[in-house]
């Protein structure tokens, strides 16, 4: 991929930026906080984390604007400055302690509240068995779906090839069915 | 992989927003600012008022003696017509003043009792408590 490929308003953002306006700066800022902040917590899953994460890229965003060449798009050149700054933060060491089978086994019982209760067990089941991957599978796993990026930008922002993006998450996938499978009576629709 | 998986993980990974401090500590949006409850200091200004309002028209009222009797303090028989600015006591009693300079002050204290006038048009200067010792 080679040659600007910036749309028009874009630009003028990322221009904004180089000549140092604040105004330009708070609106990038308004545009990719979310995505970012996104990424870092679903790669990290600590919410203090996060945040440093996401300062970290912030920072390197707005002091390396004048290397953006535009050989990619301005997308995915963010995309790489928050994964690199998610495989630079070594992850912390606490984890969600599991929840006993037989709470469980009440949660499962009919109801809205406990349904809602049950969804958010699930979340943090789900969300603590992706923070145990390698960084490596867990990053392709976050892009996938806390972004919904094809495996395309995925090598694009990794930089790798759309095969080993493919066989990353293939893995990923085997070993989360494989850690998540006793729970898979447990999720009501 | 399964369908069941895929669902968990969009639902587990599913984009969330990013709180107000991550602007903060970059400095792009401004800290939350103490605002001034409006509403509060104009009831506090409001009640400040009627009540130090109500204070001081009471006060006044209890001064201005003049104003609340109505008539002035006639002289002392016998001494002759000054110019000064003689004062009674609102209660209604009616005090013989001996004024000797061509002006004078006068100031009655006001204790705000009610007495008949009666009463006071029989004694006036003998039941007066609440006045200066003319």
């Amino acid at each position: 991929m080679s040659g600007m490929v910036l749309e028009g308003a874009e630009r003028e953002l990322i221009e904004g930026c180089r000549r140092g306006e604040r105004e330009a700066f708070r609106a990038l800022f308004e545009t990719y906080q979310d995505k970012i902040y996104s990424i870092a917590l679903r790669f990290s899953g600590d919410e203090a984390l996060a945040m440093d994460i996401a300062q970290d890229t912030f920072l390197k965003l707005f002091s390396s604007m004048a290397e953006f060449r535009g050989d990619a798009t301005f997308g995915t050149w963010v995309y790489r400055l928050v994964v690199n700054s998610c495989l630079d933060h070594k992850r912390r060491s606490w984890r969600i302690i599991p929840m006993p089978t037989e709470v469980m086994a009440v949660l499962r019982a009919p109801g809205d509240a406990l349904h809602g209760l049950l969804h958010a067990e699930m979340r943090g089941r789900v969300q603590s068995a992706v923070e145990k991957l390698p960084a490596e599978q867990r990053i392709v796993v976050v892009l996938r779906y806390t972004e919904g990026l094809a495996y395309e930008e995925i090598a694009s922002v990794v930089g790798c090839s759309m095969g080993t993006v493919a066989s990353r998450l293939n893995r990923a996938h085997k070993t989360l069915e494989r850690r998540l499978s006793h729970l898979k009576g447990s999720s009501h629709e | 992989m399964s369908d069941w998986l895929e669902r968990e993980l969009a639902r587990g990974l599913a984009p969330v927003a990013a709180p107000e401090a991550l602007g903060t500590r970059l400095g792009l949006a401004p800290a939350k600012r103490w605002e001034v409850p409006r509403l509060a200091l104009t009831v506090a200004a409001a009640v400040v008022l009627v009540i130090g309002g109500s204070y001081a028209a009471s006060r006044t009222e209890a001064l201005d003696l003049r104003w609340t009797a109505g008539v002035g303090v006639r002289p002392a028989e016998g001494e002759q017509q000054t110019s000064a600015r003689v004062l009674r006591c609102d209660t209604g009693a009616g005090m013989p003043l001996r004024v000797n300079a061509d002006k004078a002050t006068v100031l009655l204290a006001h204790s705000g009792f009610v007495r008949s006038a009666h009463t006071l048009a029989a004694a006036p200067e003998a039941d007066c408590h609440s006045c200066h010792n003319l």
